[in-house]
């Protein structure tokens, strides 16, 4: 509990004293980490491989950025229509998708995913398909409060960071956590303790669509931006491949992955253009040497008790 | 002295394609009695205590536990109904650590009162001698002690009836003799229902004992009954 807090205390204090730049890196990261520990809930706990996961991101995303273009609702309670959005469609994905177990789960979250892309592209005039829409800086506002400015928009992105930390925190605490990791481990074994798997796996499904699509809403507010971008292909390999480098199965994992990520690929492009080739190497090396992710070595060599 | 009976079935079959693994099994077990299921190989005994406990749904036949029909539940409510089924291969959660094994089994009776998760835990452990095991990654212990740990998880359960397939298998002798020990002292409180080869265990432990043949019942009785039996004799020994 301790370290978690410390981490946002951290991140609470590094608002005081980064250069711009990086100050505004870390208000993505924030936002990309938390749709990050949405897939960590699935995948490193429940052991679901999602290959969709941008069409959760996109739920929320759209759901906010949609009922502020086309009906000009204000952008508290856009935010909220999102967060519904996602609620309600990641509750219907699970219960199609969970029909499926193992790879045939993984492509069926994938095929899910494209089909939403297309739904975008194909309502090309009221979503603007691939260019997307801009949410003009106006109406970026709660309560008043300018989201548009950097130091707003930091704020806003380390409180929706802390909220979904130490809701995945209480979550693995729980009794109901315990048994996501049993079902991850030992799916049989965890029915014959009497678990009803498939509510807990849909339960699990709903959390993480529902957290992905806050961190679509809040990037769309924070940044301004709504596009079919985030509903391609790569954007649901990117939670894979953050959670892989910071922890599976770790609460700070995914966003330690995020992080390094980011800046690997930061400081990788400024070397050359081919810096997702560097962040293959990097990704190899890591599998092969720290299989669980940052957190999970660091896990596995001295913090044993870490959750 | 009236029984009451814990768990029945009614003419209860399972066919995989045209192979009949069970057929017809009329099976009664009394609360409280220690029963053991024996039979050849491929007899049908792990593919009938896979329908009882819900794991495989039935072909045809009705099986009753505690009064009520449970043909059609899944197994997560059966469990929840009291039974619990120890694996014939070692099923256990081999990276997590002995405790949270235990504590999954324990703690779905006590959602009410979760502070006392970490007793029940300890009691369960200490019955099978794996209390000093607690902190270890259950995977990584010898596969006597896993098999112990899967007893254990069966024990947090609190069950009113335990099915163990195979529960010896792999044991020491000394393992054997302390698991002996072990299940007198539980059936006391629990019906159980033992899979078991080892026909030593058998003797010390059945109060009645079933015998399966081809997917069927071939005789049942107290073990001197089965010694003496003529069709026993023959489906272990060849005719």
């Amino acid at each position: 509990m301790s370290l978690h807090l410390a981490l946002i205390a951290l991140l609470f204090a590094l608002h005081f004293i980064l250069p711009d730049y990086h100050h505004g890196n870390l208000a993505r990261v924030m936002v990309l980490a938390v749709y990050a520990m949405a897939y960590n809930v699935m995948f490193g706990y429940t052991g679901l491989l999602s290959l969709g996961h941008a069409m959760f991101f996109c739920a929320g995303m759209y759901g906010m950025g949609l009922s502020m273009r086309l009906y000009e609702i204000s952008a508290g309670p856009a935010f909220l229509i999102g967060l519904s959005v996602s609620v309600i469609f990641s509750l219907l994905i699970g219960l199609l998708a969970l029909r499926t177990i193992g790879v045939a789960f993984m492509i069926v979250t994938l095929m899910f995913s494209q089909a939403i892309f297309l739904t975008i592209l194909y309502f090309n005039p009221i979503t603007r398909g691939d260019e997307g829409f801009v949410i003009p800086q106006a109406a970026r506002q709660i309560a008043g409060i300018d989201l548009s400015d950097s130091g707003n928009r930091y704020f806003a992105a380390l409180i929706l960071f802390s909220i979904c930390l130490l809701a995945v925190l209480k979550l693995v605490r729980a009794p109901t956590g315990r048994v996501l990791i049993a079902i991850r481990e030992n799916e049989e074994r965890a029915k014959m303790l009497g678990y009803d798997i498939w509510a807990h796996k849909l339960g699990a499904v709903v959390m993480s669509g529902t957290m992905a699509g806050a961190a679509g809403a809040a990037y769309g507010l924070l940044f301004g931006t709504v596009g079919a971008s985030f509903a391609e292909v790569p954007f649901s390999i990117l939670p894979l491949l953050y959670v892989l480098l910071g922890g599976p199965g770790t609460v700070i994992g995914p966003f330690v992955g995020t992080l390094f990520m980011f800046y690997l690929r930061d400081l990788s492009s400024a070397l050359t253009d081919a810096h997702m080739l560097v962040a293959g190497v990097v990704l190899i090396l890591l599998t092969i040497y720290a299989r669980r992710g940052i957190m999970g070595l660091i896990r596995e060599k001295w913090l044993k008790w870490l959750p | 002295m009236v029984t009451v009976s814990l768990l029945s079935t009614k003419s209860v079959s399972r066919h995989f394609g045209g192979l009949i693994a069970v057929q017809d099994v009329d099976f009664d077990l009394p609360k409280g009695e220690i029963r053991a299921l024996i039979g050849p190989n491929g007899a049908g005994k792990t593919t009938f205590v896979s329908m009882l406990c819900g794991r495989i749904p039935v072909s045809s036949g009705r099986i009753t536990f505690q009064g009520k029909d449970v043909t059609q539940l899944p197994a997560h409510k059966r469990i929840q109904q009291g039974m619990a089924y120890t694996f014939q291969i070692t099923s256990i959660f081999a990276e997590l650590s002995v405790y949270e094994n235990v504590a999954l089994a324990v703690q779905p009776r006590l959602s009410n009162a979760i502070n006392t998760l970490a007793q029940e835990v300890e009691t369960a452990l200490r019955r099978v001698g794996l209390q000093e095991h607690s902190h270890r990654t259950a995977g990584d212990m010898a596969y006597g002690h896993q098999r112990l740990l899967e007893i254990a998880m069966g024990l947090g359960q609190s069950p009113q009836l335990l099915i163990l397939d195979e529960p010896t298998q792999g044991l020491s002798d000394a393992e054997v003799d302390d698991f002996i020990t072990l299940i007198k002292e539980v059936a006391q409180t629990t019906t159980v229902l033992l899979i078991e080869h080892n026909i030593n265990v058998v003797m010390a432990l059945a109060d009645r004992i079933t015998v399966m043949n081809f997917g069927q019942i071939i005789a049942e009785g107290s073990p001197d009954e089965i010694r003496q039996n003529d069709a026993v004799q023959t489906a272990y020994l060849g005719g």
